[in-house]
């Protein structure tokens, strides 16, 4: 079975290769969580590592911004522009929403691009112009066209991330329509936000099925080790097992450098 | 309520009664007597090793492992491999004790562990004098591997070798300990007896509960070595006083572990309980 790598080790470690290809993949975040920064190292990582071109549409930020984000990051998206290897179209929803749209406003691009992969960036954008109800039609045409052509498309969508933290990623009613579901979020550990990242969903394979903290770094996403130990992450209340506590303070006890760090006479 | 401090006092208690106890058996039990006193109810023996010592060690051990594996400190990877070393030689030689291999297959090992485990406790508690985590994660499993495996294997070798009889003798029927039997449990005990005292002045640093209940179950088992090293044959009331102290050993053991499960050793701000 094909797969679409992301090219970050790790976390196509976690999607045993990859994404399937043709997956409608979805990564769905809290803001700042780092989900454009993902989808588009995924895209230039496509294009550059593994020959696969790709189209990056946004109605979130002006093309400029998105060139300097990105060179932040150390990814030089207009050269590959220059080589035909990415497209970034920045657009209103309202004209893919068009009917039609979708073609009047891609079909060039991919004819000429002949892309394996396109990240939309964000479906909540969409929302904001349709009627209520009708984002799950919009998104299955737009979807279909885009899997009809022979592209592995990516979703982006900002969800809100509540106190208690339940994710209302299901609650878009778009779960059947996503094959592939990567959730990005904030967790509070030992007084301290760190990012944590997990495959809630992959069709028709296997996947990782932990809690993995990912950082943001000079280079892009960088997953790290499993949460181990700790229970609730999902549901926000995120706390070590009985048996790690016990763990834990008994590493305190005989740990003496612990004990200068804790101020302690030693 | 009995206060930390209190509880703590009583926990020391049982210590100087061993000595005493020890001490009074070996001056006023001629090796005749003793020897006609001698009691060695086998299975009733094996049990009491199985599940004073083996047991108290196995969870021990396994607090131990996550310890390691999410801390990496050294000075737990080698007193989680020391516990396992003393726990399981102490149950094979429990079970080993009586025929048809005699006493002697069953002293061998036990004395064998004794040392082998006072090795890692005072590797552990001279670790605990520098800072000794290790920051690579991934090479934890396979040196806990290492470590438990090594300490485990080492001595299940030695069980085999002392079956075969390719052991050099500990206790011979009639004659009593070897000089090596003699030398063995007098390095574990000096080393165990070392090991608690330097677990102890980590507990004078940090009152913590963990420690003192800890250090106090080393104690009870340099305590119990040296009733060995005393004693006049297997099973003698010296060897019983003894074995009594390891066994509290053990289950001092577990009130450190208990300790640790309350979150309550103590700190200098912290209510140390118990």
């Amino acid at each position: 079975m094909a797969r679409n790598r992301t090219g970050i080790l790790e976390l196509d470690e976690m999607l045993r290769g990859g994404f399937m290809d043709k997956d409608a993949v979805m990564i769905a975040g809290s803001a700042g969580t780092g989900k454009t920064t993902l989808a588009l190292e995924y895209l230039v990582n496509g294009a550059t590592k593994f020959g696969e071109p790709g189209i990056y549409l946004t109605f979130e930020q002006l093309p400029d911004q998105i060139y300097r984000d990105a060179e932040n990051f150390g990814w030089d998206l207009r050269k590959l522009e220059a080589e035909n290897k990415l497209r970034v179209v920045c657009t209103s929803p309202d004209l893919l929403l068009e009917p039609d749209g979708e073609e009047q406003l891609l079909g060039e691009t991919i004819k000429e691009l002949q892309p394996r992969r396109m990240v939309i960036d964000s479906l909540n954008h969409l929302e904001m112009y349709v009627p209520r109800g009708d984002l799950r039609k919009e998104a299955y045409r737009i979807l279909m066209y885009i899997k009809t052509r022979g592209i592995s498309p990516l979703v982006v969508w900002e969800a809100q991330q509540e106190v208690d933290s339940s994710y209302s990623v299901t609650q878009t009613g778009m779960s059947f329509l996503i094959d592939c579901l990567v959730l990005l979020k904030f967790v509070e550990i030992d007084s301290s936000i760190k990012k944590a990242l997990a495959i809630m969903k992959m069709r028709g394979s296997d996947h990782d099925k932990r809690l993995r903290e990912y950082e943001i770094t000079a280079h892009g996403l960088r997953v790290v080790a499993p949460f181990s130990g700790y229970e609730g992450i999902i549901t926000g209340t995120p706390h070590r097992s009985l048996t790690q506590e016990v763990a834990g303070a008994w590493d305190d006890a005989f740990t003496r450098t612990k004990h200068k760090q804790q101020g302690m006479q030693v | 309520m009995i206060s930390p401090n209190a509880t703590r006092r009583i926990g020391v208690v049982p210590l100087p009664i061993f000595v005493a106890v020890i001490a009074l058996f070996d001056v006023i039990l001629p090796t005749s007597v003793a020897a006609s006193l001698a009691f060695n109810p086998l299975l009733v023996f094996a049990a009491l090793q199985t599940l004073f010592l083996f047991g108290t060690a196995v969870v021990v051990a396994y607090i131990s492992l996550k310890s390691y594996l999410s801390g990496g400190s050294r000075t737990i990877l080698l007193l989680g491999s020391g516990t396992l070393a003393w726990g399981f030689a102490s149950m094979v030689a429990g079970w080993l004790l009586g025929p048809p291999g005699g006493p002697n297959i069953g002293v061998t090992i036990s004395n064998s562990g004794a040392l082998v485990s006072s090795l890692f406790y005072i590797a552990s508690a001279t670790t605990t004098m520098k800072d000794s985590s290790s920051r690579d994660s991934k090479s934890r499993k396979p040196k806990l591997i290492l470590a438990y495996g090594g300490a485990v294997g080492f001595l299940a070798a030695l069980t085999g070798f002392a079956l075969l009889g390719a052991t050099p003798a500990f206790f011979v029927p009639g004659a009593g300990s070897t000089i090596l039997r003699q030398a063995v449990v007098g390095a574990g005990l000096f080393l165990f007896a070392a090991s608690s005292i330097l677990f102890l002045r980590l507990y004078h640093d940090s009152r913590s509960g963990i420690l003192f209940w800890y250090s106090m179950a080393l104690a009870l088992t340099a305590i119990g070595l040296a009733a060995f090293y005393f004693g006049r044959t297997v099973g003698d009331p010296i060897a019983w006083t003894g074995r009594i102290a390891t066994y509290l050993g053990g289950i001092y053991s577990l009130i450190a572990v208990w300790s640790a499960f309350r979150g309550l050793h103590s700190s200098p701000t912290g209510s140390p309980v118990p």
